[in-house]
This record gives C-alpha cells, sequence and structure tokens, in this order.
C-alpha cells in the first residue's frame, strides 16, 4: 500500500481540492486497478470555503472505494457500503468504520488524530487490500504525517497570496519540506543515543555524545549553553521538537554545527514579519534544495528576492526521517508574488493548468 | 487488559521494591471487552466466592473440560460494546453497529461451545435470538443489509444513474471543450487570465459564467438541462434510498431494543468470566497458585515466592515454607538471614489475596485478611515530617482491630535500646490476638521471655569460610524459618556471633577488623 498524505500550507490552500482530484485521477487513469482508500486526519475541514465563501466541493466517494471515517458521519448512508472493520474502543478514542462503498455518495471523512490510531489502522487497510493506495486528508500540524512509517508522499498544497506573513510562511514550509536527510552515520548514532522521551542530542566529533535533552528544545537552556561551548568543533544537534524561530535565530551564526531535525514538521522558521528588517537568515545554498523559480508562472517581485538578506543561516539543516514531496498542488491567490519551489516535484494549479496535463 | 492496584492501598516504595508491576504484567494482553481494570480489594465474602469460582473453573480446566488457551484467545476477538449498547437501548444501531454486534454475537456462540461444562449463570441468554435476526436481516458475516429486490431495484437504479450522469458530464466537458478550446473537469472552476487567447469564445460560451476576480476571470459552470435532471433524479432517488434503508433500520432496531436488558446483563457476565480466564491463564503461564481461604486466623505457606528477589537470586532462592497462628509471631536470626525478605514475601502474598489474584506459591491457605499492613524500618519520612519512630508508632495507630495481619520489621529499634525493649514488651502483651495475626522480627533478647508468643527463628548462614567470597556469602542467604523451643531460646541469645562474623567479612577498615575479632575472641 502506498500512502499519500494531503497537507496545506493554510486554511483554504485546497488541500481537499487537491485529494478529491488526485482521486478521481487515480479511478480513472491507470491506478483504476488498485483499490483506493480515502480517509482523513481528524476532521477533513468546513464545508464552506473561508476564503471564497463558497461551498467546497465535497468528498464523493465512488463505488468500490475503501474509505475510513467515524461512524457519526454515516447516518443517512445505511445500505450504501460494506463494512469491512469497525475500530472501536479501547484502542481508539471513537468509532471508526473501514467500508467499501456499493454506491456513488458524498461522506464527510474523519479518521484517527493520533499515530498509534493510524498505524493500527493502516495495518488493517494493508491486510484488506495489498496492492492499494491511500490519500490521508492531513494536517501540517500533525507531526506524524511527516515520518516514512505513516506517509510514503506527501502532496502539498501550496496557497500563493500577495500578503508577505503568508508568504514567508509558505516558503518556509517549502524549505522545511526540501531538506535532505541525514547521513546514514548521523542516522545510525542519532538512533543510538535517543529514547522515545529524548527530545534533543548534542553529538560532538560525530562520536561523542555531550548532551542529552528531554525538554522542548527551545526552552531548554542547558541545550543552547551546550551549543555555545562546543561552537568551535563539528557537532550534530539532533532535535525532536520545533526548531522555533528563536532557536533558529540563537543556532544561526554556529558554522560547525549541523541540525538534524526529526522530521520537517520540526521546521518551524516561520517568519512571522515582526523580526527586524536587518536580521533574516537565510538558509545557505548548501542547505537549500535545488530550486525552481516559478516565474514562468508569476512574476518576480524584486523586493522580496533572498539576495537581499546578508544574514545567513550557517549550519547545515538535515531530517532524520524524510518523506518525499511528490506533488505541488498551487492555488495562486495573487499574480504578483514570487515564491520559489523545488525544481523536481510537478507542481500543477488546480485553477489555471490544464488538468489533462496531470500525470500519476 | 492493563491492570492496576486502586492508589493508596499499597505504599509506593513497597509497589516499587517487591515487583508488583512486573507481577501484573503477567496479565496485560489485549481483550477489548476488558481494557483496563483498577483493581480495589475485596470483602470477605466477594473474596470467598471470587475464589471458589475460580477454583471450580481451574478444576474443570485440569480436567481438560475447559480449554483455557482457546478460551481466551476467543475471548480477545469479542469487540467491546460498551459504545454501542446505548443505541440499542435506545433503537439507534446503524449497519455498522450491527456490524459489531454481529460479530460478537458469533465470536460469543464459539465461546459458548467451548465452555459447555461451565456456561454463564445467566437468567436469559438473549445471543441466540439475536443472532438469528441479524443472520436474516444482513448478509457476508454481517457487513452489509440485506436488500429487499424493491430496494436492490432502487440500488441499481441508483448506481445506473450514477453512470449516465458521468457519462453526461463528459459530454457537458467535451462540448465545453469544442466551443472555448480550455479543458475542465466537472466541479473544479478555473481562473482564466484576461488576456486568454480564447476569452472571447469563453465569455460566449453558454455553458459557463464567468465571474470578474482582480487580474482574472473565474469560471462558474451552468449545467444543461440533460445534466440537471439528473441530478434532480438523483437526489430524488437518494431521498428514497434513504428512506427505505432509515425504514428498514427502524425495524431491525424494533426487533433488537428489546433484547437490550437481557444482553447488558449478558455482557456483563462475560466480561467477568473473561477476568477469570485471565487470571486462570496467567495462573498456568506464570507458575501460580489460587489461595485456599480458611474460616480460622491462620497463614500456611508452602514454597512461597517473591517473584522480584527470584528472580535477582536466581537458582540460590529458597521459597518460603511457613504456618503462622492467630497472635502474636516473633521472628529472630541473625542479619543476613532473610527475615526482612520472609515479612515482605508474606505481605505480597496477603496483599495479592486482598485483591483476588492467584499467588507465587507452591500452595497457600490463608484467613482473609481484612488489612494488610507492613512496617519497614526507616529513618523517617520528609514528606510525613515524622522521625522513624514517629512513623513506626503511627503505623501501630492505624491497625484495625481484627481479621487483619500486621508484620513490622525490626520492632521499635526505632528508639534507643532500653526504651525499644520496654515499648517492645508494652506492644507485643497488648496486642490483640484472637482473630488478627501480628509478626515482627526482633534482636531483642528480653522479648524471648514474654509469654504467650510463638518464636521462630531464621535458619543461620552456616559455616563461614575464613576467606569467602562476599557476593558467593551473600547467595547464601537460606531465608528458612524454623520454630523455636522455648529451650534454645535462652541459647539462641548468647550464642549467636553471626552478624559480628558476616561483618568480618566485609571489607572495613583494619581497625574496625580489629576490634571485631577482640570482641569474638572474647
Amino acid at each position: 500500500m502506498k500512502t499519500y498524505s494531503f497537507i496545506g500550507s493554510d486554511k483554504n490552500a485546497g488541500k481537499t481540492t487537491a485529494l478529491t482530484f488526485f482521486y478521481q485521477q487515480l479511478l480513472q487513469r491507470r491506478y483504476a486497478e488498485q483499490a483506493v482508500f480515502l480517509t482523513s486526519i481528524g476532521i477533513n475541514g468546513e464545508s464552506v470555503d473561508t476564503f471564497e465563501g463558497k461551498d467546497k466541493p465535497p468528498t464523493r466517494i465512488f463505488r468500490n472505494s475503501l474509505f475510513i471515517t467515524a461512524g457519526d458521519h454515516l447516518r443517512q448512508l445505511g445500505g450504501q457500503y460494506q463494512i469491512l472493520h469497525v475500530f472501536d474502543r479501547p484502542g481508539f478514542t471513537k468509532l471508526y468504520v473501514l467500508a467499501r462503498a456499493t454506491n456513488d455518495f458524498v461522506v464527510v471523512l474523519e479518521g484517527p488524530n493520533d499515530r498509534d490510531s493510524v498505524l493500527k489502522m493502516k495495518k488493517v487497510m494493508s491486510r484488506v487490500a495489498a496492492n492499494s493506495i491511500c490519500l490521508i486528508d492531513g494536517s501540517i500540524d500533525r507531526q506524524f504525517l511527516g515520518h516514512p512509517s505513516i506517509s510514503d508522499a506527501l502532496c502539498f498544497a501550496l496557497l500563493i497570496s500577495s500578503r508577505p506573513q503568508q508568504q514567508q510562511k509558505a516558503q518556509g514550509f517549502l524549505t522545511a519540506l526540501g531538506l535532505e536527510k541525514c547521513s546514514s552515520k548521523a542516522t545510525e548514532i542519532i538512533d543510538a543515543s535517543t529514547n522515545d522521551s529524548t527530545k534533543s542530542v548534542l553529538i560532538l566529533n560525530w562520536d561523542s555524545t555531550v548532551y542529552k535533552g528531554y525538554k522542548i528544545p527551545y526552552l531548554d537552556d542547558q541545550l543552547r549553553s551546550h551549543c555555545l561551548e562546543h561552537r568551535d568543533k563539528p557537532c550534530i544537534l539532533y532535535i525532536k521538537g520545533s526548531l522555533s524561530r528563536s532557536l533558529y535565530r540563537f543556532l544561526a551564526p554556529l558554522q560547525n554545527l549541523t541540525i538534524v531535525l526529526h522530521d520537517f514538521t520540526c521546521y518551524q522558521n516561520i517568519n512571522t514579519g515582526n523580526d527586524p528588517p536587518e536580521f533574516k537568515p537565510e538558509l545557505r545554498d548548501r542547505t537549500k534544495i535545488t530550486w525552481h523559480k516559478l516565474a514562468a508562472k508569476v512574476p518576480k517581485r524584486p523586493d522580496i528576492l533572498p539576495t537581499e538578506c546578508q544574514v545567513f543561516f550557517e549550519p547545515t539543516l538535515r531530517l532524520r526521517h524524510t518523506v518525499p514531496l511528490e506533488y505541488l498542488f498551487i492555488r495562486q491567490e495573487s499574480d504578483q508574488t514570487r515564491i520559489d519551489v523545488p525544481g523536481d516535484v510537478p507542481a500543477i494549479n488546480l485553477y489555471r493548468d490544464d488538468l489533462d496535463d496531470f500525470r500519476i | 487488559m492493563i491492570l492496576e492496584f486502586e492508589s493508596g492501598i499499597i505504599p509506593e516504595h513497597l509497589f516499587r521494591d517487591l515487583g508488583f508491576e512486573s507481577y501484573l504484567a503477567l496479565f496485560k494482553q489485549e481483550i477489548p471487552i476488558l481494557p483496563r481494570s483498577i483493581l480495589q480489594p475485596l470483602g470477605e465474602k466477594e473474596a470467598r466466592a471470587h475464589f471458589k469460582a475460580l477454583a471450580e473453573l481451574d478444576a474443570f480446566a485440569a480436567s481438560g473440560e475447559l480449554e483455557l488457551s482457546a478460551l481466551l484467545q476467543h475471548t480477545a476477538n469479542l469487540p467491546n460494546l460498551e459504545s454501542l449498547l446505548p443505541f440499542l437501548q435506545d433503537g439507534t444501531l446503524e449497519a455498522f453497529h450491527l456490524f459489531e454486534l454481529g460479530r460478537y454475537l458469533q465470536e460469543n456462540w464459539t465461546i459458548q461451545q467451548l465452555e459447555k461444562a461451565s456456561p454463564l449463570p445467566c437468567r436469559e441468554n438473549p445471543c441466540q435470538k439475536m443472532l438469528h435476526i441479524l443472520s436474516k436481516q444482513t448478509a457476508d458475516d454481517f457487513s452489509r443489509l440485506k436488500l429487499s429486490s424493491a430496494e436492490k431495484s432502487l440500488q441499481k437504479s441508483l448506481n445506473n444513474l450514477s453512470d449516465q450522469l458521468s457519462r453526461e458530464l463528459l459530454a457537458y466537458e467535451q462540448t465545453i471543450f469544442l466551443k472555448t478550446g480550455i479543458k475542465l473537469i466537472y466541479p473544479y472552476p478555473r481562473e482564466i487570465s484576461k488576456d486568454h487567447e480564447n476569452l472571447d469564445k469563453i465569455l460566449q460560451c453558454n455553458l459557463l459564467n464567468l465571474i470578474e476576480q482582480g487580474d482574472f476571470y473565474r469560471t462558474e459552470y451552468k449545467l444543461n438541462a440533460a445534466v440537471k435532471n439528473l441530478l434532480r433524479e438523483q437526489e430524488k432517488r437518494q431521498l428514497d434510498w434513504q428512506g427505505l434503508i432509515a425504514e428498514k433500520l427502524k425495524g431491525i432496531n424494533n426487533t433488537l431494543t428489546p433484547f437490550y436488558k437481557d444482553l447488558s446483563a449478558y455482557y456483563q457476565l462475560r466480561k467477568n468470566r473473561a477476568y477469570q480466564y485471565l487470571l486462570l491463564s496467567a495462573k498456568k503461564a506464570g507458575g501460580l497458585t489460587l489461595p485456599e481461604l480458611t474460616l480460622v486466623p491462620r497463614i500456611n505457606m508452602n514454597q512461597g515466592i517473591l517473584p522480584e528477589l527470584k528472580k535477582h537470586a536466581g537458582i540460590h532462592y529458597s521459597p518460603l515454607d511457613l504456618s503462622l497462628e492467630a497472635g502474636v509471631n516473633v521472628l529472630f536470626g541473625a542479619n543476613m538471614t532473610g527475615k526482612t525478605t520472609v515479612l515482605k514475601t508474606l505481605y505480597f502474598h496477603l496483599i495479592l489475596v486482598k485483591f483476588g489474584l492467584p499467588v507465587p506459591a507452591g500452595a497457600l491457605s490463608t484467613m482473609f485478611p481484612r488489612d494488610v499492613g507492613l512496617h519497614l524500618r526507616s529513618s523517617g519520612k520528609t514528606g510525613s515530617g515524622l522521625s522513624g519512630f514517629g512513623e513506626e508508632i503511627r503505623f501501630f495507630c492505624e491497625m484495625s482491630p481484627s481479621t487483619a495481619v500486621y508484620l513490622v520489621d525490626e520492632l521499635f529499634h526505632s528508639t534507643d535500646p532500653i526504651n525499644g525493649v520496654a515499648l517492645t514488651e508494652a506492644f507485643l502483651k497488648g496486642l490483640p490476638a484472637k482473630d488478627s495475626i501480628f509478626i515482627c522480627t526482633s534482636h531483642y533478647p528480653e522479648v524471648l521471655s514474654i509469654p504467650g508468643i510463638c518464636l521462630f527463628k531464621m535458619k543461620d548462614i552456616g559455616e563461614i569460610p575464613e576467606q569467602p567470597d562476599l557476593n558467593a556469602l551473600l547467595k547464601r542467604v537460606p531465608y528458612q524459618v524454623e520454630p523455636l523451643s522455648p529451650g534454645a531460646v535462652k541459647k539462641q541469645a548468647v550464642v549467636s556471633s553471626a552478624p559480628l562474623q558476616i561483618a568480618l567479612r566485609f571489607p572495613l577498615p583494619g581497625t574496625i577488623l580489629k576490634n571485631l575479632l577482640e570482641k569474638l575472641e572474647r
């Protein structure tokens, strides 16, 4: 089973629209012979688009598709599905139904909201149909979606607006999604020095653990002092928690540091626009992914080009767990905004591009 | 199942030290109908009935009439009905509830076949009747509702309509493409730039509306009559379908709701029985035994084990054999002979009895202890603000007067020897004796002459070699209790120099060792 998790940069970035479009394409195109599962992390959004003020396209389940949703959403739909499994107490906080649609119908999708439940759910889904594709309507704040045990691929719905704060946030997410996996040696060292409760580890010269933190990293003062103490030596800093704006700024000058984030959701360097203009630490090129300019799609705005930034983020950033970004769905609210997207990821604007060109 | 003790019954330090957590892990097994249980101390009547029922089931298991592992395996397959039962009561079961209920009843039927030797003691078993109703109303192992021919026909027409709608929408998209040159997929809107090459054609297309939005136009679909009609028809038939299914579910609910009370009662019995199977299964797997509750205040322990200690001592571990009568019992013995371990082992077993659990012993026949208390030597607790002596006095203040077992390590060694002896004598003479058991350890020789108390001694560590390995010495602790006859009492008090001999084997400073040797020679 291959699992695609759909996440969005913002509310109304078009995540659910992207998912339903992707689902229809799967059914119509070459994957028609594979079973398709649909579910959601938590409830799949509001029925009204808060940006447009219009009804959102509902999730229409087509005959023979498999889906998981909370039992509450299946009232009025009796007789239109065949139940394959029920997830209930004690393992689940509420009752979820795995079923096969016997008719086409519209349903609200709602799946479990925690990692363990999703893993249990996936186990049953694989048993029901091993050769299948699972589409999860996710949420960027659910950290576990960034783990390969949950997601095999990510589909990112990106809103491009004229609001600078939103642009920086979107760019931050794209940066996080494009970070590379750490080396196998770093993986080995980190795995050997951490357990479930470890929040941070500072490893000196690739072999000696000088600090293990169990506090939230950005609140851990001891972690900061150890980083400063060893600033002249090559160090790996593993963080299982958010690399917040303040921690990002604190670590920015440390040239010998390789920061390994647990997964992309830990990268929280989302510029709020409140930083002083002289301090906009940009990632150096060695950390950056290969950017593909969206210039062909949107005109450049010279005032937000990264070349303007004089301060660099010196550490190298890597991820412990990576999930490949496979598709980018763009919703462009403003034509005047320029944003960089990873060059090797297919990007489609569902609202502007020829949808026939889309390939899975 | 996750078992826990009600908090506040076992002091935290004893819970950790005596390994209650490892013991409870024996019962850890995924059983959806028994997710978690907080064990509460049983009353005497309840405990007697509980152990009697367990013993009966155990006898069936021993004779092969009940297959515990199979029963537990099927019990683990039973779905939890806690959230379903209120819907049964209200008559609002949905199709997925019927699936869960069906699975429960089917699995329960299998269990019933396996427990014919000892069926659940229910007044009315509704399972068979309910299973019959569900089999009639659902298909494919309860996974879908069984449809009448009218319902099937409507379902078929709904699906035909969906197919027809898909074809019409495809044709509609094709027409838009032919008229405008843009490829749209319903229901996704398209943003068209104001300099689009086909803008005129798009603006003129009667199948689309263009809404101006800043730098672009946004398309809205103007569906043709054929599509609109099909959508209307689909909506209508969908409503018809919902009506039919709602009626169907109502009918099913009407036949099932009357069984609510009986099923609830049966479910409770099933949960109790599942717990019994779990206890007996863990008993078998962990080499435990069911205690026998006596009517007289007495404890007879045979081969009692403190699992945590056994784990550390390995092959050197000696299980405990001990008989205690009502009244005051005093245990003598040199250091490192295991007196405290005897108290801990007894406490561990009696606590398990109080909570209705099997014990790690060859056999245990015991009074039912209304209360069990263990006081270990302590230098006081910062939290309580009491000294070691204060803690000990408080322990006595909190004792219940009857049918209890209290265990105290090194009685009144928390104060100076002169007052310690006086206090010991006063307490031992004044403790209630009729239906309770009190056991303490003591070094005070004066205690030996108190009339009416039972005396025991720990078996000595034996001959200590000149150059023994300290670890080997520690492993030689015998942990064996022997009754002490009145004639041997005086000898025991005077002769034993084992503590000095043992101390000599430790790597103490030279001057101390010299002093110890001198004492021994004297």
